[in-house]
């Protein structure tokens, strides 16, 4: 996320805060004022999402698309207002040293960004007897001179492994006039990562994630998102197109989950093999997922009910294991989408995006077209 | 003392040479191992060195039967091949979608 003007006035009171290590932990307590039961260091993974963002906004968005994640660095450093660590920022700087603006980009997270951890800590809590099962819990984030905790895999004997990261492909396509043509859906925010669906796309997406809402009792369906990632040749700005849905099928469908299977997944490999051999441009690939929380909200309407032009109880947010799933399945991807359908509490359908945004998937605005025309040349990373 | 006969030895390779990538086919990894590490340990060695999720837990799907690989299975008897040939996996998350509990 850019900066708040509070943010750079926090940052620009301590100049060199970039200069020192910072290691990062998350603090359980029972109640605030209660003593800690658990400091969970925050590590270089959980930091990852936060570094694949401050990639994307900080470059692939600003003119650089040909620079690889694994050519950024960062730097973390703590906020802090009086005593208390309110998030952290990430300074990124490219192997040109520089971003496209001409400085280094740095970006804030809150600590709501380090959910993960506290889930983390409070399972070993849970497992070890110190939290019950309906305990709640607080967490707070702490920061100290040190380096970031690095837990790497133990080397295992016996295995030679050489790796390399596919570059991204992108299409080139005018923005301006896709935007023109399009409708929105939701608000559309203007710091976020622009995303177009085509109206097939978009009424496959729907329907593959609600056709679980249909069975007795309801189940969870979903589909994995076909489409670009583009580059803009006027205003050098990155867009997410949205052009089919393959249905997930195959899968174990539960009321409150969606486990793809090994069928499930060799579907969608087969899909991404044939785009592979038959997409001459080679820009077309996987850009996310939707799918339904198809079960209804029980109880009685609120007191809201009668006078809100709409319910704002609804099915649609994303859980952990929705989470877990986008940041494992599209590792190193902070473009990625997960959108999901569901009801609110008046039986309404209702759905969103979810996109990264300071670390954290939220909901935002995305635009619908009938069709995109064809492309110029593609563009490799 | 127990021996093994001279023609089953024969046939076991000395490596399984492997190439993994991941479902979004953005990561890729080439290996070449000891047959009789566990399937589980490469998953995991080998998500790990891809920068996939270390936190996560990985399983190993043939690209060529759609099957999942027994994580307690020694890998060479898991993909059945000799030295010579490459057997395509591709590493897949033990991960679902779903809102858990509503």
């Amino acid at each position: 996320m850019p900066l708040t003007a509070g943010q750079r006035d926090l940052l620009a009171s301590s100049p060199d805060v970039f200069a020192d290590q910072w290691s990062l932990s998350i603090v359980l307590r029972k109640s605030a004022d209660s003593p800690t039961l658990l400091a969970e260091p925050v590590t270089e993974a959980d930091l990852a999402e936060a570094r694949s963002e401050a990639w994307l906004n900080g470059f692939l968005r600003q003119g650089h698309p040909d620079l690889p994640l694994e050519a950024v660095t960062t730097r973390v450093a703590p906020l802090f207002t009086d005593d208390q660590c309110i998030g952290f920022a990430l300074r990124a700087t490219g192997s040109k040293g520089q971003a496209a603006n001409g400085a280094p980009s740095v970006y804030t997270f809150g600590v709501q960004c380090l959910a993960p951890v506290a889930q983390r800590a409070s399972a070993r809590l849970l497992a070890d007897g110190r939290l019950a099962q309906d305990d709640t819990y607080v967490y707070e984030l702490h920061a100290r001179p040190g380096p970031t905790t690095t837990r790497h895999m133990p080397e295992q004997a016996g295995i030679k492994i050489t790796t390399r990261t596919v570059p991204l492909r992108f299409a080139t396509r005018a923005l301006e006039p896709l935007l023109t043509a399009a409708r929105p859906v939701g608000e559309i925010l203007d710091d976020v990562l622009p995303v177009i669906f085509t109206e097939a796309a978009h009424e496959k997406s729907r329907l593959f994630a609600r056709r679980g809402a249909d069975k007795t009792p309801a189940v969870e369906t979903g589909a994995i998102l076909l489409g670009e990632l583009c580059v803009c040749p006027d205003s050098s700005e990155m867009f997410v197109t949205v052009d089919d849905a393959i249905e997930v099928v195959d899968a174990e469908q539960q009321e409150f989950s969606l486990i793809p299977s090994s069928r499930s997944w060799t579907r969608v490999q087969a899909v991404l093999d044939r785009l592979t051999r038959t997409d001459a441009a080679g820009t077309r690939r996987l850009v996310g997922q939707s799918h339904g929380h198809n079960f209804g909200l029980v109880g009685e309407p609120c007191a809201l009910c009668a006078t809100a032009k709409e319910c704002s109880r609804t099915t649609v947010f994303v859980s952990a294991a929705d989470r877990t799933f986008m940041r494992t399945v599209f590792a190193g991807q902070p473009f990625a989408l997960c959108w999901i359908a569901g009801t609110n509490a008046r039986a309404e359908e209702v759905s969103s995006l979810f996109t990264l945004r300071a670390g954290v998937l939220q909901a935002r605005g995305y635009h619908v077209v009938e069709s995109f025309p064809a492309t110029d040349s593609p563009l490799t990373t | 003392m127990i021996t093994t006969p001279a023609n089953i030895l024969s046939s076991m390779p000395s490596s399984v040479r492997l190439r993994i990538r991941d479902i979004t086919s953005t990561h890729e990894a080439e290996l070449v191992l000891d047959p009789t590490l566990r399937v589980g340990a490469v998953a995991q060695t080998a998500a790990s060195r891809m920068s996939l999720p270390a936190d996560t837990s990985w399983a190993l799907r043939d690209d060529t039967t759609a099957a999942f690989l027994d994580d307690d299975a020694a890998i060479g008897d898991a993909v059945g091949v000799n030295g010579d040939t490459v057997v395509f996996l591709t590493a897949t998350p033990r991960a679902h979608l779903g809102a858990g509990c509503p």
